[in-house]
């Protein structure tokens, strides 16, 4: 059994590609078609509003519930759009679901059906007077407000995000994946459907279907619902040429920012956003990779031992990698009055990585860690598309088996070379609102 | 072993109870990658009175006890058990719930080596003055977290106006307060009233060999030399005929209010299989009133009362059940009052055929997708077996539905006074 799939590729004419990948292991066959751009503040929110608003109703289905109906009565074929960050791009993913006819009474041509269906969301919207509908458009502009507003509501991923918005304020990967407020302001149905025109006649289309399902028959039911959506004026464009993508060497010649915001909550937050000198398409990524692992990645990893198990600082405290962008992001929930302890202790224990105070359990643990990480993620349908899309984003392919065999070629010096590039931009902190005079001056002599 | 096979999925459980009273499962899955596995014990945060069987004495113990003896298993005398794990690369976790504890793990080598590790640290328990002390920090960063997120905030306070001090109401980590008291004396008394494996039971799914699983998991049991254990005694206070209170209001810094409102059940039924059927009547016609594809979930929307996020839930156990509705909503009160009128109407003319047929296909399709997930179907498989429920049955009980149950389960759950509201807004003068 080979850890890298073997995807049947096609094409419907140049814009539409084809990944199929037949599997009797599921009972569902799931499917995921999307397009990409480049991330610019200028066209973020409106291209964060397009999903949304391409599930408001088709030229069939002109109704949101009708829509969602004619899903439903496919053993609920389940339909999902949305926007997506990938380091300095964004994606506009549709998801579907189906379960494979077979093990259903009367169910023949499921998938077909589902298929039309789908194709008709991302190509035939129901549009007005040249534009979406109005009246549609309004109710989205409001809901995709609150959705923005919303993003406070959950304090975890609110500190997140301010971490990098504050690290990679400028940059392409600091502009928000669900656009801003301010820039729903003025927009028009119209303006909408220009940007979603623009879209689609340059951004090719990838879809991946991952199932028990013929490939043949999902070829030619692909051919059939997409082909009559086929624009003659289709160019893509090329999105690699004019933006960089990996690790902004040395962007910021100064000292890390602190950054305390305050608002009514009960723990603290405290995160740290890291810059390193390589990224996916560079040799040292599984370096990389490997000090993620050692840094935070595990719960034997540096994070959980000191600042959770030994220090009882936190409930949660650990590290990801951005690994487009060669960015590392620290998070950790903690008491308020805890800022400089567990601040001292994470910087440690970057500077213990630095320093090469990395045992051999560190190492060998978290290499462990990661193969099994990736095989694991040969029981995910989407695992492959991921791959892909990263090899188109950074022109550097790597499969399963690649990254496996390159994890655990990573020896100690490769893990202290990357250390020595690793630097801290940013401190965040969120905190509550009535800091005492102490802690005030406690967190600016911090600054 | 038992084999029970599901012909219309094609699958098929091998399941065996062992001496010591263990029942273990195992699902077969060809291709998987990984093989996780779910050891289970029936024992979760509402378990708070009992007798401690060693000492025939009735005891309470403080809130929050099962979930901190959940975090306390990872720590045995020779250090911490995720660095056993870690040693082959496998990725454990645990968790705690109203009436079950969860240790499992997933790996992609080695499973019957990390298996063996899984069984010897839930059955091993060690616990000194010190480490518990230690736990305190962080299990009290746990509650912290949660007190800063608005859905498990709304949804506790729902549950407080719902059931009052009953043990469902109070939160799964308890309080700072409550950990506070918890001794490791506390500790094992819990731990060997609770850990008895005929309390228990494991969920092995991957591609393996159900035959050798089972060999390796009676070598290791009967190793063990446990003696027989009488049923265990738990005492839940009376459910109270009435809901505690009909609001919960509290604030947090949020961008809008946020409210949860259901209905207790009245039909507490302690025959599982009866559980199961109302179980699944009620999900139906709660989809096919405010599902996505209803026309009141999209109005409810378009009228400015909520968002996409609006949804609604059941839970039924032998002890308790209630159905919960709500999302985000700026103007809460008109929300509460359209979904109240929308509910006594249909339960007066009854749910649409179209609408139930079509919501009854759509179960039967969701329920399969949860076949391709085999943490998703173990972790489902194990809690519903330990409420004496086979949940791969569903796919024939969500078939054999009729509209006159689903419509008789909903006449007979909107109860105007078993109703509660939740509300979490935005602090004053936001």
């Amino acid at each position: 059994m080979s850890v890298d799939a073997a995807w049947i590729n096609d094409r419907v004419g140049n814009q539409v590609h084809l990944h199929i990948l037949p599997t009797e292991k599921y009972k569902m066959v799931s499917v995921l078609a999307q397009f990409e751009c480049a991330l610019e503040r200028a066209r973020a929110t409106k291209i964060a509003l397009l999903p949304q608003m391409l599930m408001r109703g088709t030229v069939r289905y002109p109704e949101p519930t009708a829509l969602i109906r004619a899903f439903d009565e496919l053993y609920g074929a389940a339909i999902g759009a949305r926007v997506n960050k990938h380091g300095d791009r964004q994606t506009v993913e549709f998801t579907m679901q189906v379960p494979h006819e077979g093990f259903l009474p009367e169910a023949e041509g499921l998938f077909a059906s589902a298929m039309q269906l789908f194709a008709e969301v991302i190509f035939a919207p129901k549009t007005e007077e040249g534009g979406f509908q109005k009246s549609d458009f309004a109710a989205e502009i409001t809901l995709q407000r609150q959705r923005i507003e919303n993003l406070v509501n959950d304090k975890i991923a609110y500190a997140g995000e301010r971490c990098i918005q504050e690290m990679c304020k400028g940059e392409p990967y600091g502009v928000a994946r669900l656009g801003y407020v301010e820039d729903l302001v003025n927009l028009t149905p119209k303006e909408l459907y220009t940007e979603y025109q623009q879209l689609i006649h340059s951004s090719a289309l990838h879809i991946y279907m991952v199932g028990p399902i013929d490939a043949a028959y999902a070829q030619e039911t692909c051919q059939r619902e997409f082909s009559r959506f086929l624009h003659a004026d289709f160019t893509e464009q090329n999105i690699g040429a004019n933006i960089l993508v990996g690790a902004t060497r040395h962007k910021r010649d100064m000292h890390e920012r602190l950054i305390v915001e305050q608002m009514d909550v009960n723990q603290g937050k405290l995160n740290l956003g890291l810059r390193s000198t390589t990224s996916y398409a560079e040799d040292d990524y599984p370096a990389l990779v490997v000090y993620n692992g050692i840094l935070g990645g595990f719960p034997h990893s540096k994070l959980f031992v000191n600042v959770r198990e030994k220090a009882s600082l936190a409930y949660y405290a650990s590290s990801r990698l951005e690994g487009l962008k060669g960015l590392l992001f620290i998070q950790s929930g903690i008491q308020i009055s805890h800022f400089e302890r567990t601040k001292a202790i994470i910087e440690q224990q970057i500077e213990d990585l630095n320093n090469g105070l990395i045992s051999d359990e560190e190492l060998v643990y978290t290499k462990k860690g990661l193969v099994n990480q990736y095989l694991q993620s040969d029981d995910q349908p989407f695992t492959g598309a991921v791959l892909q899309m990263y090899s188109r984003f950074t022109g550097r392919e790597r499969s399963v088996s690649e990254l496996i065999e390159a994890v655990q070629k990573v020896t100690k010096e490769d893990v202290i070379r990357v250390a020595r590039g690793v630097t801290i931009d940013t401190i965040y902190f969120l905190r509550d609102k009535e800091a005492s005079q102490d802690e005030k001056t406690a967190v600016s002599a911090a600054k | 072993m038992k084999k029970q096979q599901y012909q219309r999925l094609n699958e098929t459980i091998y399941e065996e109870t062992l001496d010591n009273g263990l029942q273990v499962f195992v699902l077969p899955k060809k291709g998987f990658r990984q093989t996780y596995v779910n050891f289970t014990t029936r024992y979760g945060s509402i378990d708070s009175e009992f007798i401690v069987p060693r000492r025939q004495e009735r005891i309470k113990v403080p809130d929050g006890i099962a979930h901190f003896l959940e975090h306390k298993m990872f720590e045995e005398e020779h250090g911490d058990v995720f660095m056993e794990f870690a040693k082959t690369g496998a990725s454990a976790n645990a968790f705690t719930t109203f009436d079950t504890t969860t240790y499992l793990f997933s790996s992609t080598v080695e499973v019957e080596r990390n298996l063996e590790i899984l069984l010897n640290f839930v059955q091993n328990p060690y616990f000194t003055d010190e480490n518990v002390e230690k736990e305190k920090g962080i299990i009290g960063q746990e509650i912290k977290m949660y007190e800063d997120n608005p859905n498990w905030r709304v949804y506790f306070g729902l549950l407080q106006g719902l059931y009052g001090d009953y043990p469902v109401a109070i939160d799964i980590a308890g309080t700072i307060d409550s950990i506070a008291k918890i001794t490791k004396e506390t500790l094992y008394d819990c731990y060997y009233t609770f850990y008895h494996p005929s309390n228990m039971a494991l969920f092995v799914v991957g591609d393996v060999d159900p035959a050798r699983i089972l060999h390796l998991v009676q070598a290791n049991q009967s190793a063990k030399g446990y003696e027989a254990q009488a049923p265990i005694e738990r005492f839940y206070p009376e459910l109270p005929k009435q809901i505690a209170r009909k609001r919960t209001e509290s604030t947090l810094d949020i961008s809008q209010p946020r409210v949860l409102f259901g209905f207790r059940e009245q039909h507490i039924e302690p025959k599982p299989t009866a559980r199961q059927k109302r179980e699944a009547a009620m999900e139906v016609w709660m989809d096919c009133l405010f599902g996505r594809s209803s026309q009141h979930y999209q109005k409810l929307i378009d009228d400015g009362l909520t968002d996409q996020g609006f949804g609604s839930e059941y839970e039924l156990t032998h002890l308790y059940g209630h159905s919960i509705f709500g999302g985000n909503s700026k103007r809460p009160e008109e929300l509460i009052l359209r979904v109240q009128n929308l509910l006594l109407e249909y339960a007066d003319k009854g749910i649409d055929e179209a609408d139930f047929l079509r919501s009854k296909k759509k179960a039967i399709g969701r329920f399969m997708a949860l076949l391709d997930s085999p943490q998703g179907i173990a972790n489902v498989y194990v809690s519903q077996k330990l409420r004496g429920l086979d949940v791969l049955t569903s796919l024939d009980v969500l078939q054999n539905l009729d509209l006159h149950d689903v419509n008789q389960t909903l006449r007979e759950h909107v109860v105007d006074n078993t109703m509660a509201i939740s509300l979490i807004s935005p602090e004053k003068g936001k």
